[in-house]
């Protein structure tokens, strides 16, 4: 009786050691925008279930952002676990990868996964759009900044930028493009309203836009309402890039909006790679 | 609809203002005569606090403590290099009067309130956004000028009364108001020293 009693514990052990245990990753299409700095880190979050490799740093050689066109390799600095999720009634944890990456122009990837290597697997993962440009010294610089908050459609959403800036420099700087560092967003030029200075996050728009150019007065300054334009992103945080003939002004990354890591609107992208 | 905006000094320890969008009135607003018509709506207990909600879930903006503010009182301009910690943002918060008391630190998963299980877990539900982004932003600072990171934000407001009984009699009372914040909003702002 003994010896059934031991080989049946035995075998309900065996059975349960070689049940498939679920493990599925949850990402999330992004916008990320980052003007990095010496050290600065970008945070993927995953929401991950079950024992997965990859929440252990000790497992994963390498890591990288791809699409069919780019591949920019990274380090993984930290990994670093958050609260619990219920997605469609399965628990998630949520893990954020610190992430750094030797920038030295701006590079654009869309669609881009986020590649992770281990010993004997790669994992790839969608993560949305992938903009990162190397913040460099110039002659411009910002003294106020705000996003401008209207109600489009029934939603909340960014439609323009405030800006105040200032010209270090000795000549003037006529601006003739400018660029939110990212594949999606697009700046309506024409419609910029200069010298505006009664403008709040929640002005209507349509009140400012006007057509004017932008220029930055020698040790000058000036405000400019810079509208922009996109469609179906959620978009919370950026960079800019001011351009006057040759010469470039980047504008350091912004967090505008903080809703934290996981959004409505972020939610509603949710992608899930179920693992064997 | 009719857009009324009451804006008034906040009861909440780490905001400045809240703004409430629509019809309602915040605790601020409650003179504690006006409260004392909602205790005659309290369940009495053998022992414990029993509450009753007075407006729940009202849309509310607010403006909140300044993140960071510096001043530069040299001829020459200087980069502050700024990095963002959700320890010192906004979150969740509460407002209390009369006898309850809670050691009213602003991040939810701290707060010891010392009342109403119900109530408390009304503002457990949103404590799991509280990691924040990481953010690092480096700031010139023009001499004799001080730049100020401020937030503003949008959230519900809920209020109501609670009543803490033992032996079914009365011991402490008081009013409450739980602010869940759903969206902060940052902006940069120069000012003259």
């Amino acid at each position: 009786m003994k010896k059934i009693i031991i080989l049946i514990g035995l075998v309900t052990i065996a059975i349960f050691l070689a049940w498939p245990t679920t493990k599925s990753v949850i990402s999330f299409r992004h916008t990320y925008s980052r003007v990095l700095r010496d050290e600065e880190s970008i945070t993927i979050p995953l929401m991950i279930r079950g024992n997965h490799e990859i929440i252990d740093m000790n497992n994963i050689q390498t890591i990288r952002i791809v699409n069919d066109d780019y591949v920019i390799s990274g380090t993984l600095q930290e990994i670093v676990s958050g609260d619990e999720y219920y997605y469609q009634n399965d628990k998630y944890v949520a893990y954020y990868f610190g992430l750094l990456f030797d920038c030295f122009e701006k590079t654009i990837i869309d669609n881009a996964y986020f590649e992770i290597s281990t010993d004997s697997n790669t994992y790839s993962y969608l993560i949305g759009d992938f903009c990162i440009a190397p913040y460099f010294e110039n002659d411009i610089s910002v003294f106020e900044e705000m996003a401008i908050l209207n109600t489009v459609n029934g939603e909340e959403k960014i439609v323009g930028i405030y800006l105040g800036l200032e010209n270090n420099s000795i000549n003037d700087i006529n601006v003739d493009d400018i660029e939110i560092i990212s594949p999606n967003i697009k700046v309506e030029l024409n419609e910029l309203s200069v010298g505006e200075s009664d403008i709040s996050m929640f002005s209507s728009i349509s009140d400012y836009t006007g057509n004017d150019t932008l220029k930055v007065p020698s040790e000058g300054r000036v405000h400019v309402l810079i509208p922009i334009t996109y469609d179906g992103f959620y978009l919370n945080r950026f960079g800019i890039i001011l351009s006057a003939g040759d010469e470039r002004y980047v504008i350091d990354d912004f967090m505008f909006v903080n809703e934290g890591y996981f959004p409505d609107q972020i939610l509603s992208t949710a992608k899930v790679y179920s693992i064997d | 609809m009719i857009l009324i905006i009451i804006m008034i000094l906040s009861m909440h320890q780490n905001l400045e203002e809240i703004t409430l969008i629509n019809e309602g009135r915040l605790l601020e607003e409650y003179e504690e005569i006006d409260l004392e018509k909602y205790y005659p709506n309290l369940e009495s207990k053998f022992f414990g606090w029993s509450s009753h909600i007075i407006q729940e879930d009202m849309d509310v903006v607010f403006i909140s403590e300044t993140l960071f503010s510096y001043s530069n009182q040299s001829n020459e301009t200087i980069t502050y290099k700024y990095t963002y910690s959700s320890d010192v943002d906004i979150s969740d918060s509460i407002a209390v009067t009369g006898d309850i008391s809670t050691s009213a630190k602003t991040k939810v998963k701290i707060f010891d309130l010392k009342f109403d299980s119900s109530i408390k877990s009304r503002m457990d539900y949103k404590s799991s956004e509280s990691i924040s982004e990481k953010w690092n932003l480096d700031i010139d600072i023009p001499p004799f000028k001080k730049i100020s990171l401020k937030i503003k934000g949008e959230g519900k407001v809920s209020n109501g009364v609670s009543r803490l009984y033992i032996f079914y009699i009365p011991i402490k009372k008081g009013g409450w108001e739980v602010l869940d914040v759903t969206k902060t909003y940052y902006w940069l702002e120069e000012e003259y020293v």
